[in-house]
């Protein structure tokens, strides 16, 4: 086989790949989607039913269900999202008439500042721990700084919440008790609303983060690499950062990937434990006023950013190992 | 009302807490009970705080997902409707369980009550200078009677078309029958907004304040300049800003935390809690607005077919134990009967005693021996699943095997069917004058008859209720009913539970006019 049809033959299986990843995604999503709505319509009551206060005649209500599109059969109302939504229109709220895509443009923005802060403080805060404590290991930082992330991360999110919103707005008047910007403000003029949401998130992700950097630190400080670099005369402040850090922090990347795809994939408990107007919370709102459009929207969208990191993660393996992208 | 067509979330609203919104009566201003310790608040308990003018007021109630603007969908969630309230005038507000009228500035009815005469008040101006006539009035009826509202199911006996404006401040109301109780319905929610109006999002109002921000969480009104009642009150306030937030346990610290001044609807554990902190003033509804907890035993149902089953379920109910288990000790004890303390309500009815012998002998005499019974409930609302959980244990004494059934709160109103023909349940109701309860709950119109199908005595006395004017009639036909229910009804009502609220010292002028979760800040000043 020549070089040129060697390439011919790569190129080919990396667009196989590629094809099979992204229809398996779409088929992933339809899936999704169908799911969630089977399971919003086998729900009992609808849309109609719950606005219509359990006071207005029966006419009135199938009036309203007409208007609504909820007497078609099924299968049509599914067909006429999916169209709908494969032409970039997610419908409009039962509730409210908003636009879904508007609804959840304001709420997902929420939510991923809210994920966003917290993730760009778990990674610095992670690691610095991870390694003050793993430098020390077994003297009293040590100890400290695990014991009290060991006992964060076994207390239930909500827990730790109430116990913040205690101490921080109760107790010391700091920071607000509910996260509900203003009438005239956003999250983004009032960022002290973000303060003990960010830091409930934190306490839920940072132990396992903290404790993956430490193990690694006090490994790669007993390394065969380490321990030449200190007899060569290297500085310890030199070796902790040319040779014990990046030994150490590799291993926990993965993970502090994973909870960084969870807190941007919106973090109910925090958001509903302070009334934070995010995605999580809507779709909660939503499920419970069978506002079928608003909870396909936002599932949907949810399923998407899930997948698309899959397909992510499946292309960087397959990028460092051809074997399983060539399916050999 | 075909029931098929009444969702759980209906039903949620109406028979939970959405009749409290439309329907209501009495004051907030009211000490809380004796045996609590709750601070009073109000024009009528705090006489002697003179109103200040200026300053916003943070208030924070609980939303939902169909928080709107609308004026036809203002009763859908708590912080919606004190909102309404405050942009919108009404034709009349319940005090004490009467109409004191508002926009009406008189109510008259014909000599059998078909026909009902509304009196415009002079020189109500909405918030853009237009002048408030009887064709807004007529207009806003017709349009809360024709649309899905809650209100319209109060205005079933409303004849639109009939009904006429004859001349700018007087308006005619025609009923499909007589209902000497309709100033009672014309006092609920019976929000004003201008004739013609389209876009019932931004329908003009002719009260105190107006709507400046809006969004689905917070909204921020300004006092008019130029309202029409000033002279007699508010608006003292510059501004109110509420604040939508589902749990009550996070209305309350952001209360504590100075985030907001008032808190609306907090749970009977946190006001115990809560009592001895200076500065946190508990606050209680009056006791025509407390809610009422109920086992609804099914007369079309085995074993409830008995008369005899019905009557042992009663004795077997240990009351004055619910109140103190149920109630934390902050209720007090019902007997089988709705709206005590409201005038209406008959004070002669006896007290029902705890007798689980009693209970005993009259399952022997109707021959159900050891009865086993399932009551359906749900932790939906405080109060139900824990009334059932304690009446097994009261049941058991009575010779009664009673098990839970109990349901995710989720599911327990989805299905109407089963709701209406279950044989034994709790139920919680909220407050609402006497004589559209009972109309709401018992007869063959009624529409969520939870105790089963009526007969021609309940009828004859409902429609007799109906028919009658004049409050010494009123009264004694709403009496005759209680008094049936008493005897032949199927609801044990046992306890009474307090609704409460919280503020900082600083406010006061909060009152309820009907409806305590919902309360009216119309008058509302802060004073440190």
């Amino acid at each position: 086989m020549t070089a040129s049809s060697t390439r011919r033959s790569h190129r080919f299986h990396a667009s196989l790949w590629w094809l099979r990843r992204l229809l398996t995604a779409a088929g992933t999503l339809v899936a999704a989607s169908l799911l969630v709505f089977v399971a919003t319509t086998l729900a009992p009551g609808d849309a109609a039913t719950a606005q219509l206060a359990g006071q207005a005649s029966p006419e009135r209500i199938a009036e309203l269900r007409h208007d609504m599109g909820l007497d078609h059969p099924p299968w049509e109302r599914y067909g006429h999202w999916l169209w709908g939504a494969l032409h970039g229109d997610l419908g409009t709220s039962y509730v409210n008439g908003e636009p879904v895509s508007q609804l959840i443009a304001a709420r997902a923005g929420n939510s991923l500042l809210l994920g966003a802060v917290a993730a760009a403080l778990l990674v610095p805060i992670a690691i610095s721990l991870g390694l003050w404590a793993g430098l020390r290991a077994g003297r009293v930082v040590d100890r400290a700084v695990s014991t009290s992330t060991l006992t964060l991360v076994s207390l239930p999110e909500f827990v730790t919440g109430t116990l913040l919103v205690l101490l921080f707005a109760v107790g010391l008047g700091w920071f607000p008790a509910v996260s509900v910007p203003s009438a005239d403000g956003s999250v983004l003029s009032e960022p002290q609303v973000l303060v003990l949401p960010v830091m409930t998130l934190l306490s839920v992700c940072l132990a396992q983060n903290v404790r993956l950097v430490r193990s690694g630190v006090i490994a790669a400080t007993a390394s065969d690499a380490a321990q030449a670099a200190r007899l060569g005369g290297v500085p310890e402040r030199r070796v902790v950062l040319r040779w014990v850090l990046p030994a150490a922090v590799v291993p926990a990347v993965p993970v502090l990937a994973r909870y960084l795809s969870y807190l941007l994939g919106g973090t109910l408990v925090a958001e509903t434990l302070f009334g934070y107007p995010g995605l999580a919370a809507a779709l909660v709102n939503a499920t419970a006023a069978r506002d079928a459009p608003v909870v396909l929207g936002v599932t949907v969208l949810v399923a998407a950013m899930t997948v698309a990191l899959n397909v992510l993660a499946d292309a960087l393996a397959a990028s460092l190992n051809p074997a399983a992208r060539n399916g050999t | 009302m075909n029931f098929d067509q009444v969702s759980r979330r209906s039903i949620l609203r109406t028979v939970g807490s959405g009749l409290g919104v439309v329907l209501g009566g009495g004051l907030l201003a009211a000490c809380g009970d004796g045996s609590s310790g709750h601070t009073p608040l109000g024009s009528s308990a705090t006489p002697s705080v003179a109103p200040r003018r200026g300053g916003k007021l943070r208030a924070a109630f609980a939303g939902s997902s169909t928080e709107s603007t609308s004026v036809i969908r203002a009763t859908s969630s708590a912080v919606d409707y004190v909102r309404a309230r405050l942009v919108w005038d009404t034709l009349g507000e319940i005090e004490k369980s009467k109409p004191v009228w508002r926009i009406a500035e008189s109510v008259e009815h014909n000599a059998d009550a078909t026909r009902w005469t509304v009196r415009v008040r002079d020189g109500i101006t909405f918030s853009d200078g237009r002048k408030l006539t009887a064709e807004d009035v007529l207009f806003s009826l017709r349009t809360l009677a024709s649309n899905p509202t809650a209100q319209s199911g109060l205005l079933g006996g409303f004849d639109a078309k009939a009904s006429k404006v004859r001349d700018p401040r007087t308006v005619e109301l025609h009923l499909k029958g007589p209902d000497g109780f309709f100033d009672l319905v014309l006092a609920q929610s019976i929000f004003v907004f201008p004739a013609g109006t389209k876009d019932f999002e931004r329908a003009l109002g002719s009260g105190p304040f107006v709507l400046k921000k809006w969004s689905r969480g917070s909204s921020l009104l300004k006092a008019r300049k130029d309202y029409w009642d000033a002279d007699h009150g508010g608006p003292y306030l510059d501004a109110v800003e509420l604040f939508s937030v589902a749990e009550a346990g996070a209305r309350l610290n952001g209360l504590k935390s100075g985030q907001f001044d008032y808190a609306g609807a907090i749970s009977l554990s946190a006001a115990r809690a809560e009592n001895k902190n200076p500065k946190v003033r508990v606050l209680t509804a009056p006791k025509e607005l407390w809610s009422e907890l109920s086992l609804s035993m099914n007369l079309g149902t085995e074993p409830f077919t008995e008369p005899e089953a019905v009557q042992a379920v009663r004795y077997a109910i240990d009351r004055e134990a619910l109140v103190r288990s149920v109630t934390l000790g902050q209720g007090e004890v019902a007997d089988d009967a709705l709206g005590r303390h409201q005038t209406w309500y008959d004070s002669s009815l006896p007290r029902r005693a705890h007798d689980p012998e009693k209970a005993r002998r009259l399952l022997k005499k109707a021959r159900l021996g050891e009865a086993k019974l399932s009551v359906r409930t749900s932790d939906y609302e405080y109060g139900t699943l824990e009334s059932a959980t304690a009446f097994v244990q009261q049941a058991k004494a009575a010779g009664m095997a009673v098990a839970v059934d109990k349901i995710p709160a989720a599911d327990y109103y989805s299905d109407i069917k089963k709701l209406l023909s279950t044989p034994l349940q709790t139920n919680l109701f909220h407050p609402m004058p006497l004589p559209l309860s009972l109309s709401f709950y018992y007869g063959s119109h009624a529409s969520y008859p939870f105790t089963g199908p009526s007969n021609d005595t309940l009828d004859g006395l409902l429609s007799a209720m109906h028919a009658a004017v004049g409050d010494g009639k009123r009264s004694r036909t709403v009496h005759d009913v209680q008094h049936y229910l008493y005897e032949h009804g199927g609801d044990a009502v046992f306890a009474r539970m307090p609704p409460l609220a919280a503020s900082t010292p600083a406010v006061h002028g909060v009152e309820a006019r009907g409806f305590f979760d919902y309360p009216c800040l119309r008058d509302a000043f802060l004073r440190p």
